[in-house]
């Protein structure tokens, strides 16, 4: 290829599409005329584009017009309005003079003449009193204070070692003022009596939480009490937060032992506790079964998978961790996991391609299907005679669907109807999707 | 007769002036480019005619913050592209199924296909089976590159454009339209013959 050549391919695009000044262009057809290759790849651009204009255009319906062109009436008649209420047209006379417009002083000049106002000057003394006044307060003795009526902690300067001694000698019960706070107490110490002489040798105050670094001194802590979670169980659904891979990894373990496997109310809850609403039930339902293959991968074969070299190979403990993350719904760990044991080069086909499918499996649970696609799509061009191929297809049918891309869905499904034991369910599917 | 066609952003200042026929025919001009191309790019014709009706609401709405210094094209296709996007990824969660389900073919019918009055049957029949082949091709390619083939072949915007559009270089704009002309090319080489003896 000669340096014409690459120019010209360089500007092949552009020249096909008229975007190059006329003499550049001028010079690239003429180079066109002299070399045959460089010509052949024009003609044939040219060629698609020729057969591309065939695409016929889609027409939006008709009923859109009407809506359409009444709104556009309605705020065409408000912009006319507008226009008309202006007081001085823009086109007030020919070659007016423009007066200067007055914009009045400059940021800086009222800047200076805010900061040397005497409201600004009084406002700041009234404040630095007031600032130095609430430290004087502060100096004084606060341990009552310290725990207000309001069921308040107020965290502020150290305890003295005095007040201290004082303190762990005092009865716990007698830290605690609002009867709330005695209940509470006394039901800790039926609970736990067999310890409560030690229970009582623990300093008092100590048993209070101490603040947190991140809080300012002086910041009152509203006492609640014990904080349980205000959500039912299946209530994540529309969370993807911390909340919904957990109670989805205990809810699935309990289903798995009471429900009987595939049931409706079993796969209302994984959809639920998911944070995912699905499209369609099938693939809710083969979500679950792909979940039950991939569990089946046994550790012993991971654990077995041969060293480079004789040295260790992270890929099995990464293929441990990364199922052990997603059994428990943490996409994020599991991923990154799965991705070093296909990025190591000693492991084993099968393993790798598991790891595909758990990497497909978690992109999917968190709803980015492009990703899970782009995942099964280099399981299956990788990996042609994967164990579980039917499962990856199925669930790269899904997401194509929920992308809307289905003629690619279509395609899959099609693939899936040679293969034994699914040709019922991806037939049923097709015909949803032709529907 | 004046045959200069008003450009859009001239009609889009007379919309701003009050005048609704100077948006009837920006409406005119845009509202198949628009559907044609969230139904070949993102989805089914009822979604897209939502979309459309939406695109142009939108439009009319935001009329007074379109800046004359900008192409009207372009704006309007990006907001064509932020709405099906959005469309989209809230109709992902969604509890109804029907909403992101195809509804029919995105190619066209039948009818539209085979020109009624064609004087040979042969070739309509193969002009009929290139369009089928065509629409097919195009919904193979990956999204980045349908999307610039189409505004590029069909909607008529430069490289430039495109890229400002979907918030890419130009550079890999057009190496994504290089893409997607070699997979059609490769898709569509038993039209070849045919497509020689097209206008």
């Amino acid at each position: 290829m000669t340096d014409a050549c690459k120019q010209f391919d360089s500007f092949l695009i552009d020249l096909a599409y008229g975007e190059l000044p006329d003499s550049h262009a001028e010079e690239l057809r003429t180079h066109a005329a002299q070399c045959a290759t460089c010509r052949e790849a024009l003609d044939e651009i040219m060629l698609v584009r020729k057969m591309a204009k065939q695409l016929p255009p889609l027409e939006p319906a008709s009923s859109l017009d009407a809506l359409v062109l009444s709104a556009a009436a309605e705020a065409a008649d408000q912009y006319a309005e507008q226009q008309s209420s202006q007081p001085i047209p823009k086109t007030a006379g020919p070659n007016l003079p423009v007066a200067p417009i007055d914009k009045g002083p400059s940021f800086q000049e009222r800047l200076r003449a805010f900061l040397l106002s005497p409201a600004l000057a009084t406002a700041a003394v009234v404040a630095l009193v007031f600032v130095i006044s609430f430290f004087l307060v502060q100096k004084g003795p606060l341990r009552e204070d310290q725990v207000s009526k309001q069921g308040q902690i107020v965290f502020d300067a150290p305890i003295p070692e005095s007040d201290r001694l004082v303190l762990q000698n005092k009865d716990k019960s007698e830290l605690r003022t609002t009867p709330e706070d005695k209940e509470s107490l006394a039901k800790e110490s039926l609970r736990l009596e067999p310890s409560a002489s030690k229970a009582e040798q623990q300093p008092a105050v100590p048993a209070r939480k101490a603040p947190p670094s991140s809080l300012k001194r002086g910041k009152a802590i509203p006492v609640e009490p014990e904080r349980r979670s205000a959500r039912a169980p299946g209530s994540g659904a529309g969370y993807l937060g911390s909340t919904a891979p957990a109670l989805d990894t205990e809810k699935r373990k309990k289903t798995a032992s009471t429900a009987p496997a595939g049931s409706a109310g079993r796969k209302q809850d994984e959809k639920q506790l998911r944070g995912m609403v699905d499209d369609s039930s099938d693939f809710a339902l083969a979500e679950a079964e792909e979940e039950a293959v991939l569990d089946s991968y046994p550790r012993a074969q991971a654990a077995a998978a041969p060293t480079k070299n004789g040295l260790p190979d992270t890929a099995p403990s990464d293929f441990r961790m990364g199922k052990e993350a997603y059994a428990r719904g943490d996409c994020k760990t599991a991923k990154t996991a799965f991705q070093r044991v296909v990025a190591q080069p000693a492991t084993p086909s099968s393993q790798a391609a598991f790891a595909m499918h758990h990497i497909g499996a978690c992109e999917k649970r968190q709803g980015r299907c492009a990703k899970a696609v782009e995942w099964y799509e280099k399981l299956l061009k990788s990996y042609a005679n994967y164990q579980h191929k039917a499962d990856a297809l199925w669930q790269a049918a899904g997401c194509y669907r929920r992308l809307g891309q289905l003629n690619q869905s279509r395609a899959l499904l099609e693939q899936l109807t040679r293969i034994s034991g699914w040709e019922t369910k991806a037939r049923q599917e097709l015909e949803q999707l032709d529907k | 007769v004046n045959t200069v066609k008003t450009t859009d952003e001239a009609l889009m200042e007379r919309f701003q002036n009050g005048d609704r026929g100077a948006f009837e025919m920006l409406y005119q001009r845009y509202k198949t480019p628009i559907f044609s191309f969230l139904v070949r790019q993102y989805t089914s014709k009822d979604n897209a005619n939502e979309i459309t009706q939406e695109v142009f609401i939108r439009v009319i709405r935001n009329a007074s913050s379109f800046r004359h210094g900008s192409q009207f094209a372009t704006w309007i296709f990006t907001i064509s592209r932020n709405l099906a996007i959005d469309f989209l990824r809230k109709a992902k969660h969604r509890t109804h199924a029907s909403l992101d389900r195809q509804i029919g073919d995105n190619g066209p019918t039948l009818g539209e296909r085979l020109p009624g009055n064609s004087p040979n049957p042969e070739k309509a029949s193969l002009q009929a089976t290139l369009q089928d082949d065509i629409v097919d091709a195009v919904a193979k390619l990956p999204d980045d590159q349908r999307e610039v083939f189409l505004l590029r072949e069909y909607h008529g915007l430069p490289f430039r454009e495109i890229a400002t559009i979907v918030n890419a270089k130009e550079g890999t704009v057009k190496s994504r339209m290089r893409y997607a002309l070699e997979s059609l090319r490769n898709e569509l080489a038993h039209h070849a013959d045919y497509a020689r003896t097209l206008p």
